[in-house]
């Protein structure tokens, strides 16, 4: 009855793998994929855990007496009524607040960044994207020239503009990236709903009395997934780094929130004394684009059998 | 923002008037585009709309905005040009250089730096690049300004550090695309040397995806400048833009995003003009749709 499931039951019986076993061996050859694939779990887990290594009142009270305290120091604070002494991993900030934590509850900032604002993008751009490469016409150009126009500003510049309307709140931060993250999603689905929707199974699930929506949803988008997972893996990159350098600008999180740009907008006025407030948040943003990235990369080249060498 | 902590309501009220902000939206959006007369005595409440290229003064500065960005706007575009010129100098050697010597050591240390460049924050690369050339080797000023050459630098290696990445990349994967391609394998089987390969055949293909992406990579670097410009405290188009939101100056924001949008459209009209020049594919289909054109005009004179 369904075709996914006719060609897997083909695969199963035979000698072939399944198709998630065969893209794993695929992606498994790519060592960076899977080092970057690593470095994301790595930071997920920081991100659920962060509680457990450091609580949020601790690393959102200032500790002035401690400030700029060098890596690998230790130095006594207060906290709680309790005088105890602290090591400082990574040292501490301009406020004595430990950059090992706020890096730690940074994460789980940015990860539900870009999780959150990747997930809408991907459901709504994907869905206008289906609509719009499935029924053509009217419907097509309305929605193709819409994101047209969201295209016509770059990106940053949106979401800039978006948070001057409406102030700098996570709210508003979540919206401006999800609706500038939209664009790329459609386009690729209309792009690959157009490869499939004249093929012979589509015929035959219509010949079969399907409705438009059971097609689409069960038929087409599940043969036009590959390209919208490498462009969500890049996506969460970019959303990532969207959020940062709005932070950075003071347009994003506010402070004392522990956000990576945040913590590299504070240390802007100090590169001369303590660099190591500089170096570690970026070094952090860095890791976890790159992760991404090779991730992207590691998922294009085992999702897409014509690139296989 | 404009009367002083503690005006009344009915001061309140009546400047809002005078600015034409108790108009419906629809309204306002209108005087955006063809100008306001404020019901005031006050000029400076009037303005012409976008179409003149006036959307009336600064809140905090109090000069016709488009004024402030006129003036500033060529600093950004230099930036631009800059980096723009480096990165193509760096990128499309590095990326032939990468796809002809495919898992070479080069092509290695391209690889790894292309995917470094694009995984940095530029706000970022450009405060380790002030840590280390102004603060601690001192041969870079960390404040940048359109008269001094030396202080460009260091933001525009910033700027010009994502673009290197992602032209390398592409001109990389086109290039390895290209190679591949049967007419290569011909143009080797009749004895070409190998650079001529390169130079006559492949290249030339390589290059029209790499030029799409340097378009809208264009487009990007004003983007960029936001950013940069902010960290170098740059006094460019991006820092107008940035102190314009701390300072809720709106007519100052809507003016900088509107030209910034414009001169990003305009960018990439101009990519598109120039991408006909470069394939001759795309211009023997205008220059197709041109004859059609031109015989239905002659057919209906007759």
């Amino acid at each position: 009855m369904d075709n996914n499931n006719f060609i897997s039951q083909i695969a199963s019986t035979g000698k072939r793998k399944t198709a998630f076993e065969e893209f794993w061996r695929r992606y498994r050859k790519n060592k960076l994929a899977v080092a970057g694939l690593l470095i994301v779990v790595l930071y997920i887990l920081m991100a659920i855990f962060a509680d457990v290594f450091f609580s949020y009142d601790f690393i959102t009270q200032n500790q002035i007496s401690n400030a700029f305290a060098e890596p690998f120091t230790s130095a006594e604070i207060e906290y709680k009524d309790n005088f105890t002494n602290h090591f400082y991993v990574l040292g501490a900030d301009n406020f004595g607040r430990d950059i090992l934590g706020r890096i730690i509850h940074g994460a789980r900032i940015s990860m539900i960044i870009g999780f959150s604002t990747i997930a809408f993008a991907c459901v709504v751009g994907s869905a206008l994207g289906a609509i719009a490469g499935y029924y053509g016409g009217r419907v097509e150009s309305i929605i193709m020239r819409s994101t047209d126009i969201l295209l016509a500003i770059p990106n940053i510049l949106f979401a800039l503009a978006i948070v001057a309307a409406l102030g700098p709140s996570f709210q508003n931060l979540l919206l401006a990236i999800g609706i500038t993250s939209i664009p790329a999603f459609v386009r690729l689905m209309r792009a690959s709903v157009l490869t499939v929707k004249n093929q012979e199974f589509i015929e035959a699930a219509k010949a079969l009395g399907a409705r438009d929506f059971r097609i689409i949803a069960r038929h087409i988008m599940p043969n036009c997934m590959a390209p919208i997972i490498v462009q969500a893996t890049l996506g969460i990159a970019q959303s990532i780094l969207s959020a940062t350098s709005l932070s950075f600008l003071g347009l994003g999180i506010q402070p004392p929130s522990p956000e990576w740009g945040n913590m590299l907008s504070d240390a802007r006025s100090y590169i001369s004394y303590a660099p190591h407030t500089l170096l570690f948040p970026g070094l952090a943003i860095m890791t976890v684009i790159l992760a991404y990235n090779l991730i992207g990369d590691g998922l294009r080249d085992a999702l897409d059998p014509k690139l296989k060498r | 923002m404009i009367l002083p902590q503690d005006a009344t309501e009915a001061d309140i009220a009546q400047m809002r008037h005078f600015m034409g902000l108790d108009e419906p939206f629809i309204k306002q959006y209108f005087h955006f585009l063809f100008g306001f007369k404020s019901p005031s005595d006050d000029s400076s409440f009037s303005y012409k709309g976008l179409l003149a290229l006036d959307l009336g003064r600064s809140y905090v500065s109090n000069r016709p905005v488009f004024r402030t960005i006129l003036e500033r706007f060529p600093n950004t575009a230099l930036l631009s040009l800059f980096a723009l010129l480096l990165s193509v100098l760096l990128s499309i050697p590095a990326g032939i250089i990468s796809a002809t010597h495919q898992y070479s050591v080069p092509d290695m240390i391209v690889s790894i730096l292309s995917l470094l460049g694009l995984s940095m924050p530029a706000f970022w690369l450009g405060m380790i690049l002030i840590w280390i050339f102004s603060v601690q080797l001192k041969i870079f000023p960390s404040l940048a300004n359109p008269n001094n050459l030396k202080s460009l630098v260091l933001p525009v290696i910033t700027l010009a550090t994502m673009n290197t990445a992602v032209q390398a990349r592409m001109t990389r994967s086109s290039m390895l695309e290209i190679i591949r391609q049967d007419y290569i394998r011909t143009a080797r089987a009749k004895g070409l040397e190998e650079k001529k390969v390169i130079r006559r055949h492949a290249l030339n293909n390589a290059l029209i995806p790499v030029v799409t992406v340097i378009g809208l990579q264009v487009g990007q670097l004003l983007v960029g400048a936001v950013l940069t410009e902010t960290v170098f405290s740059y006094p460019g188009i991006g820092t107008i833009m940035v102190d314009a939101i701390q300072r809720k100056d709106t007519p100052q924001i809507l003016a900088s995003v509107v030209f910034v949008a414009i001169v990003f459209a305009l960018v990439n009209l101009v990519v598109d003009i120039v991408y006909a020049f470069i394939d001759p594919r795309i211009r023997a289909q205008y220059e197709s749709i041109a004859k059609i054109k031109v015989n239905n005009s002659l057919g209906k004179s007759k």
